[in-house]
């Protein structure tokens, strides 16, 4: 246990100490001026006092306490620990906790939940969304310099960050096996099969079927390059169905796409097949309902929206707004059409999260330094208000007062 | 508005045995306590004459008559009336006062004498007046009157009194004589500091008025109890001196008692009967080296 400075240099602050000296050494009776009538008879005697003469020695050796306080409050001393440390375990909320030997009994004194404020694994399981990355680098940073760690994480680690964790210290990075009832978010739904998109053409804009095909081709062809691929998935075959179904009738499933290239009013059907969950894309002269969130979706080159999006119930609505002829929509003989086409369509990807326990066990050398030392500003505080009160108490009580008058 | 009471109530007890009296007679008219070489009707007793026509019969002493068989009338002194002027210094240096009692100033010290002196006055029915001279005029002038009213308004007027500025020029004070009438008890009360005061209350005893003065000092004046440096400053002059007031204390306490015996024998020349007072000490004291039972014999013997 030794104490140490922040800012040594806040010491420098100490030179303060020469203001009250100085005043007091200044401030002498001689500057009190003393009514005299009788002065016509008063002759000066200027002795050579030079000699500095220090009238009240412990109002100024509390002055200048204060202040050599201050200066070091300024230079932020810490007590450092040196030698003691602690071991500390980190338990992942998603493992089945009574099959670690370690974490029961008396072992287990020393283990948190890897949650929001790491309550101690005596508490109940947190049912928080797992934030591993996060809390295991806020744990670190609060540890102890010689603090040892050991955190238990099941073989799919969930709660993951795009960076990689790096921690203050080694810590022992221990794989048990996961509880088994948990929904742990692990099963994510597979992409389907076969992907269909569903055509509804009317007579206007029978010319633009062409464009839909040979987007569809080339989404097949595997070869094109998608905005969002999906991670670790299999690219689906795409199917059009048109012509297969009545015109009104709403499309098979929620999870086709649906390109609606007719004027008019959006049949009932229709808009209920959007309203539960699906995504349609309609022509520029289809009547829609108004909504009051609308954004733009794809701009050309100069800004101008080319499709627009509007939320209708739990599906989307987007809306050409432009004629789907090459002459007023340049970007359908593109090559990218297809890609950004199928980009309207797929939903956004969440981002993965999950990574095998083994492959993601945190590096050393974070950026920062370990809270190795406590503060004790607090004592110091209390300290130089206790010395203030001391201060003030010998500067305002009456025998100074008096004396000062003399 | 009340009158302020100036006078502590051990002093006002205290001033039980004190009774105003002027050397010389007044000879001026009507009745009071005071003796005059004018005789008439009064008890002390003057001389027998023979009984003219026209004198009242009460005025014959007849127990003479018995003894002689002849009509004497008894005569006795007629005992005049006497005014009592009292002057304040109230310049600025009479707002000196001591550390340790800040509020008694020597101006607050002159009100609580001259309160003493209009007690004693109003008592024996005397005529009494104030005159404050400060600030390089007569600043307050109170006719000479008697009665309760007339304390009071003497009362209320030495509490309006400030010490400011310095004693004015001979010229100012001119419009006094025609008030202070020849035969006057002037108390004078100041702290002689500065000569013109002194060259007033010796002008006064020269032309018949009989002249009191109190020397008014404080207790740092009489004991400098300073150490160390001072910055002293003369309130009348605004002159500052530095000095080491350990060093200086036995050469000033030598020049002081030095002006002070100046000053003393000063006023015994000019016939004015004098004392000194400091701060410290009982108000009635100086008042009874004056109007106390021993009179005035002892005056002059200022210490």
């Amino acid at each position: 246990m030794s104490v140490t400075l922040l800012y040594p240099a806040a010491l420098l602050a100490i030179v303060a100490i020469l203001v009250p000296m100085f005043l007091h050494l200044r401030r002498r009776s001689e500057q009190i001026t003393v009514d005299f009538a009788a002065l016509r008879w008063l002759t000066a005697h200027m002795k050579p006092r030079r000699r500095p003469r220090i009238d009240e020695h412990w109002l100024l050796l509390m002055r200048c306490l204060l202040i050599a306080l201050i200066a070091l409050l300024l230079a932020q001393p810490k007590l450092r620990a040196d030698s003691d440390w602690r071991e500390w375990q980190l338990v992942s909320t998603a493992l089945n906790i009574r099959g670690i030997a370690e974490l029961n009994g008396d072992t287990g004194a020393n283990a948190y939940w890897l949650a929001p404020g790491f309550p101690s694994i005596r508490e109940p399981r947190p049912s928080v969304a797992p934030n591993t990355s996060s809390l295991l680098r806020e744990f670190d940073a609060s540890l102890g310099q010689h603090d040892k760690l050991r955190v238990w994480v099941p073989a799919r680690v969930d709660g993951l960050d795009g960076e990689r964790v790096r921690l203050l210290r080694t810590l022992e990075w221990r794989i048990a096996p996961a509880q088994a009832d948990l929904p742990g978010g692990m099963a994510t739904p597979a992409p389907p099969l076969a992907q269909r998109m569903d055509l509804r053409i009317d007579a206007n804009s029978q010319s633009s079927q062409r464009y839909w095909l040979a987007a569809l081709a080339a989404w097949n062809s595997a070869t094109v390059p998608t905005a969002n691929p999906p991670v670790g998935a299999r690219t689906p075959r795409f199917e059009l169905i048109a012509d297969e179904i009545a015109d009104d009738d709403a499309p098979a499933s929620a999870g086709d796409w649906l390109l609606w290239l007719r004027a008019g009013e959006l049949p009932a059907p229709i808009a209920e097949w959007i309203a539960a969950g699906g995504t349609a894309l309609v022509a520029q002269t289809t009547r829609i309902p108004n909504s009051a969130v609308d954004i733009a979706l794809w701009r050309d080159a100069a800004g101008d929206p080319l499709v627009r999006a509007q939320p209708m119930g739990r599906g989307r609505l987007l809306q050409w707004q432009r004629e789907l002829i090459p002459a007023a929509l340049p970007e359908l003989l593109d090559a990218r059409f297809p890609s950004q086409l199928r980009a309207l369509f797929e939903p956004a990807q969440a981002v993965p999260m999950l990574a095998d326990a083994a492959s993601v066990k945190p590096l050393i050398g974070a950026f920062g330094t370990a809270k190795r030392s406590r503060g004790i500003d607090d004592w110091l505080l209390a300290l130089i208000f206790v010395v203030l009160a001391i201060e003030r108490w010998l500067a305002t009580n009456s025998r100074r007062m008096q004396s000062a008058d003399a | 508005m009340a009158a302020p009471d100036f006078i502590p109530p051990e002093t006002r007890a205290r001033l039980k045995g004190l009774r105003l009296s002027a050397r010389r007679s007044s000879g001026a008219f009507g009745f009071g306590l005071h003796s005059s070489h004018q005789r008439g009707a009064g008890k002390e007793f003057a001389q027998y004459r023979a009984y003219e026509p026209g004198d009242e019969p009460r005025q014959i002493d007849w127990k003479l008559y018995a003894r002689s068989d002849k009509f004497f009338v008894r005569e006795a002194q007629r005992e005049a009336p006497l005014t009592l002027w009292i002057i304040l210094d109230s310049s600025a240096s009479m707002g000196q006062s001591d550390s340790a009692k800040p509020a008694w100033s020597r101006l607050a010290a002159a009100r609580c004498l001259a309160a003493c002196a209009i007690e004693l006055a109003l008592r024996q029915d005397e005529r009494f007046g104030v005159i404050g001279i400060g600030d390089g005029a007569v600043s307050t002038l109170v006719p000479a009157a008697s009665g309760a009213r007339q304390r009071d308004l003497c009362l209320l007027e030495l509490h309006r009194l400030k010490a400011a500025g310095t004693w004015p020029a001979e010229a100012a004070l001119r419009s006094l004589w025609e008030r202070l009438a020849p035969g006057a008890l002037v108390l004078l009360l100041s702290d002689f500091f500065d000569n013109s005061t002194v060259i007033f209350a010796e002008k006064l005893a020269a032309a018949q008025r009989e002249v009191l003065c109190i020397q008014l000092l404080t207790a740092s004046e009489r004991d400098f109890p300073f150490v160390g440096g001072h910055r002293f400053r003369d309130p009348e002059s605004g002159a500052e001196l530095i000095t080491d007031a350990g060093a200086a204390r036995a050469d000033f306490l030598q020049a002081f008692a030095e002006a002070r015996r100046a000053l003393a024998s000063r006023f015994t020349a000019a016939g004015i009967a004098h004392t000194g007072w400091v701060l410290d000490e009982p108000p009635d004291q100086a008042l009874r080296q004056f109007f106390g039972p021993r009179g005035r014999r002892e005056l002059g013997a200022a210490p």
